[in-house]
């Protein structure tokens, strides 16, 4: 994410010695990306809130797991998504679309087309209507789009925040990515 | 529906333009150079449809980038803080990890394991799940839905009492474990219904696999293995004599609780016969439920027949225990790619089995391939 590895590493240190400060000023800084990545996956706020906690806590008692390989922020962006998987295998939550996305359907079923490349992105309306139908692919799927696109990962991160090999992350991913062109398609 | 075909009928055009799905992602990234970039896009130029779905991925793409980052809510930091001090004040003592192969191959974590309360407490569980069979089992599964090391206030773990003292939650649960027999042959009919060409209905592939490429398909849960049974059931019969016994190894076996569907998707068309063992249905709140489908054994006639090979998610026990089929049964397995993950449901527990359900899902480390014996 950022070039703050060393500050990272340092404050590490200072939870594994029992600085019991240390953990605030570790997670802060990441406290948003982390909830992102879980309001993706699940689509609701609240139960993100709930994950975004379950997992910032789980850094912390697992902080002793993190063997320094990867950048802590790539780690603890795979104990989230570990987290977000988990929670949905469990309950098949994508059963149950959230009212955020059901309303977002119900506003995008005016007929109108696809705007251009250009104006997609500044669209909000384009974006709920993809926040939607991402919820709408499978968690897998959602979850590489998740990180490659939302969250910027490269592929070898990728490969090591979903415990897979590179070459299976890109073909993934392109399955991922027709997975959510026909759910845009369906939606218009 | 028509969307899918739609969609289906693009994808098959691009594999007819001899585009790779490799090419076209690179291309959607914008990861190819000029020269390669410009031969894609003449050749799109070409294929309309597929520029088409190209031009839709490109334009997701950069939707999904400039979703951006959101708040996260006021309070997060302070739920996390008071988290982490009622656990450091010992409100639950850290739960120790017990990987299900180390249960089964160590006995000094085991020995850990059950000093621990929490190990007592799943240790009378397990006693209790054993004794209750059913039920028992139905609150196993349950306990594996509790989080390990909850953030939150620790909720009392459900246990089996007996079956007339079956709770709501765990009548629900049923219910899901029902449905879910029935989710797992869908992306096998999509991936058929996408115009992948299927060797059989909902696989895919026929080159000779790397034991690298087949590690990797194990984790994703898209491997299946095919073992050509020249020996008129000779094969079927090993197979169902290993899943009845010991695998001997202890890090593998062979099991033949196949979910029919799952059985009916990989066999050929003609409809498989089924051989259902009786099962006296759970009792559960004072209401009768259907005993669970998935304790299933499945033929088709007397030529192909399906089991699950339940090993540990790495590429050493894969090879292993396809070394040790292979001299069992004097046949050659051939390892085939699944389009979609296959899941299966846990298995019915024993005294090696329920200690992995008292695990969350994202760390179970064992993986279920499908073994479909089919006559030469």
């Amino acid at each position: 994410m950022r070039g703050d590895d060393a500050r990272d590493l340092e404050l590490v240190e200072r939870i594994r010695a029992g600085d019991p400060d240390a953990w605030a000023e570790l997670l802060e800084p990441y406290q948003d990306r982390l909830f992102g990545v879980c309001l993706r996956m699940v689509g609701d706020r609240e139960l993100a809130g709930d994950l975004a906690q379950d997992a910032m806590v789980r850094v912390i008692q697992r902080l002793h797991t993190f063997d320094g390989r990867s950048k802590l922020s790539t780690w603890m962006i795979r104990v989230t998504m570990n987290v977000c998987l988990s929670k949905l295998r469990s309950e098949k939550l994508r059963r149950h679309a959230p009212l955020e996305s059901a309303s977002v359907r119900d506003d995008s079923g005016s007929g109108r087309g696809e705007p251009t490349a250009g104006e997609s992105v500044q669209s909000g309306e384009l974006r709920a209507r993809l926040a939607s139908a991402l919820l709408r692919v499978s968690p897998d799927q959602r979850a590489i789009l998740i990180l490659r696109d939302a969250r910027g990962l490269e592929y070898e991160q990728i490969a090591e925040v979903l415990g897979i090999a590179v070459g299976t992350v890109k073909s993934r991913l392109f399955r991922a990515r027709s997975a959510l062109r026909e759910a845009m398609e369906s939606d218009e | 529906m028509t969307s899918e075909r739609q969609h289906g009928d693009r994808a098959n055009d691009a594999r007819r333009a001899r585009f790779d799905e490799g090419d076209l992602l690179a291309f959607v990234e914008g990861e190819l150079d000029a020269a390669r970039s410009a031969e894609m896009e003449a050749a799109l130029a070409r294929n309309p449809d597929v520029a088409a779905l190209v031009e839709g991925m490109r334009r997701d793409r950069e939707v999904l980038m400039a979703l951006g980052d959101e708040a996260a809510p006021a309070e997060l930091m302070e739920r996390v803080g008071r988290t982490l001090e009622g656990e450091r004040a010992g409100a639950e003592p850290e739960f120790i990890a017990v990987q299900p192969s180390v249960v089964r191959v160590r006995p000094s974590p085991l020995r850990v394991f059950f000093g621990s309360r929490r190990g007592r407490q799943l240790a009378m569980a397990a006693g209790l799940l054993l004794a209750t069979g059913v039920v028992g089992m139905i609150a196993a599964s349950i306990i594996s839905r509790v989080p390990i090391g909850s953030t939150r206030t620790p909720t009392p773990i459900p246990l089996a009492r007996g079956p007339e003292r079956a709770t709501e939650q765990e009548r629900e649960y049923v219910t899901e474990q029902l449905e879910q027999t029935r989710d797992f042959v869908a992306p096998l009919a999509e991936g058929t219904a996408r115009g992948v060409e299927p060797r059989e209905p909902g696989v895919v592939g026929t080159e000779p696999m790397t034991q690298e490429r087949a590690a990797a398909l194990l984790a994703e849960g898209r491997l299946a293995v095919v073992i050509p049974d020249g020996r008129a059931g000779g094969v079927s019969a090993a197979l169902a004599r290993l899943a009845e016994g010991s695998d001997g190894s202890g890090r593998w076996r062979v099991r033949a609780d196949v979910p029919h569907e799952l059985a009916a998707a990989l066999l050929p068309a003609t409809r498989p016969t089924i051989e259902q063992p009786q099962h006296a249905p759970i009792v559960a709140g004072g209401e009768s439920l259907p005993a669970p489908k998935f304790e299933t054994r499945v033929r088709r006639g007397a030529e192909a027949s399906v089991f699950l090979l339940d090993t540990p998610a790495d590429e050493e026990a894969l090879r292993e225990a396809l070394d040790a089929l292979s001299g069992r049964i004097g046949s050659t397995p051939e390892l085939i790619e699944l389009d979609e993950p296959v899941g299966v449901p846990p298995p019915p527990p024993d005294a090696r089995t329920v200690f992995w359900w008292t695990r969350p899902i994202d760390e179970w480390d064992r993986a279920v391939v499908p073994v479909v014996v089919m006559p030469e």
